[in-house]
């Protein structure tokens, strides 16, 4: 069916409108005459029926014969398509320099872009050195020698692994990739307090614990010493203490917010490039306190960008303040939650809050409000600090965090 | 029943072929309720959007239904597409 279809298309196909009584016998006249028909309906009381051009011609003796009369509604298909052409001329010219047009500029680059670069500098050095090379946007891709680009880039940043520089249809692309970085040498070290707290766990992995469960740990303390069979090691592990943190916060038992008021005033822009006109509307906002939206609308969009033609909407609304008297026993748990949520910020990833105390210090009838929070927290303390020898042998005391070698020569 | 047709009707039966080539009958092939195709006609009699009736090489076939669509007419076979409540042979 496809390919019949296909074929009274190229050939040019007729739809006739067919009135009179004698519709029947039309049928059963193309019938016995070897006329193919098809896609024979009613519409609205009148028959209708398409038949391939050229056999049209045969049917115009069998109508004459006929009471009906046929008309011609609708010609499609390949010859009267081609028609269109001949009458218009300028209509081909402008399809084949369109076709020729799309040719000519899908063979240059419109854009460049680099990928895989670590950070911006790098990325703008790369720019700058394709730019250099000649590679920007409208040059035609035939003049890009793609292996060149990839020794060279190689060649001026030696941080730099590996470059394949490839087009994909008019975007010429730089995939660099960076060397790694030479893995970190772990340095010997030891690990010590970065909060004071109550030792609750310890896992050594590597080194000698200095503290047990249960001690009390002041900041700086050495917790795991870099020390394995006296040799410096870079210590490692985890200690986990409990650590308090505490929190006061005051406030009047007063709400203050903004809502809408209702009035609202609104403005057309006409923006071209960086000029702007104002249309309609107000030039600027008539109230005081207010939010302003805005609705831009392009006109010449292109791509993703704005265009250089917009039309902005501006709609300014006016805020009227709110106050409100909150109870006390509100406003207390408001400032508990904001103290609470304080104290959250500053703790570490990975630490556990174990237990929250809250009290509201000031007595009914005060103003301000005054809240105290304090949460009990489970936190590892460790933090590395490089190795330096101990000052004794087998002493536990190490003390400061200054990484001052002592002269081993005194022992 | 005509000798011929018997004789005919017969020879189909023993030599398996299909009777409607033997016997000039038509072949109505029907697909659901939606499209009909018939083979070895002899015309149109009536074609009404509901109604449409075909000459057989014996007696007629009448199709009722709805929004009836001759989708091509040719020699050989005639398609019908539409809602299809109907068949009547006379």
């Amino acid at each position: 069916m496809l390919f019949l279809k296909s074929w009274f298309w190229l050939q040019g196909q007729l739809l006739i409108k067919v009135e009179g009584k004698e519709t029947e016998r039309l049928l059963n006249q193309c019938l016995s005459r070897g006329i193919y028909l098809w896609d024979i309906h009613w519409h609205e009381g009148i028959l209708y029926f398409r038949l391939s051009s050229r056999s049209f011609s045969r049917l115009r003796p069998l109508v004459r014969t006929l009471k009906v009369r046929v008309r011609i509604v609708e010609k499609s298909g390949m010859p009267f398509f081609l028609r269109t052409f001949r009458r218009r001329r300028m209509l081909a010219v402008g399809g084949v320099l369109f076709l020729l047009l799309l040719y000519a500029w899908s063979s240059c680059i419109w854009s460049v872009q680099v990928k895989g670069v670590g950070h911006e500098t790098q990325r703008k050095e790369l720019a700058q050195m394709l730019q250099g090379r000649g590679i920007m946007s409208g040059v035609l891709k035939e003049r890009i020698d793609l292996s060149a680009v990839e020794q060279e880039v190689l060649v001026q940043f030696p941080e730099l692994a590996w470059a394949r520089a490839y087009f994909t249809g008019t975007r010429f692309v730089l995939e660099v990739v960076p060397k790694l970085p030479p893995p970190d040498l772990a340095k010997p070290g030891h690990l010590v307090a970065k909060k004071s707290g109550l030792v609750l766990d310890v896992l050594v992995l590597t080194g000698k614990p200095l503290v047990d469960k249960g001690a009390s740990v002041q900041v700086g303390d050495v917790l795991i010493l870099g020390d394995q069979g006296r040799r410096p090691v870079p210590a490692k592990g985890r200690v986990l203490a409990r650590i308090w943190h505490e929190c006061y916060k005051e406030g009047e038992p007063i709400e203050q917010y903004w809502v809408r008021s209702g009035n609202t005033a609104s403005s057309r822009v006409l923006k071209v490039l960086a000029r702007e006109f104002v249309l309609k509307g107000v030039r600027e906002s008539p109230f005081q306190h207010f939010e302003s939206g805005e609705e831009r609308k392009n006109i010449l969009r292109w791509r993703n960008s704005g265009g250089p033609v917009e039309v902005i909407d501006k709609t300014y609304h006016e805020l009227k303040e709110v106050r409100r008297t909150l109870s006390e026993k509100e406003c207390a748990q408001r400032l508990m939650d904001q103290a609470l949520a304080h104290l959250k910020q500053n703790l570490d990833e990975g630490s556990k809050i174990v237990q929250v105390d809250k009290k509201v210090l000031s007595t009914t009838g005060d103003s301000p409000i005054r809240v105290w929070v304090r949460i009990e927290a489970v936190e590892d303390i460790t933090t590395p600090i490089p190795y330096y020898p101990q000052k004794r042998e087998g002493g536990t005391f190490i003390g400061g965090t200054t990484g001052e070698e002592s002269s081993s020569g005194q022992q | 029943m005509q000798r011929g047709v018997r004789f005919g009707k017969k020879l189909a039966e023993f030599l398996e072929i299909p009777q409607d080539i033997v016997l000039d009958l038509p072949r109505l092939t029907m697909v659901g309720n939606i499209e009909i195709t018939l083979e070895n006609h002899r015309g149109i009699i009536e074609y009404l959007p509901e109604r449409i009736r075909l000459a057989l090489p014996q007696g007629e076939l009448m199709v009722s239904g709805e929004e009836l669509v001759l989708v091509s007419l040719a020699q050989e076979e005639v398609v019908i597409r539409g809602c299809i409540k109907r068949l009547e042979l006379a």
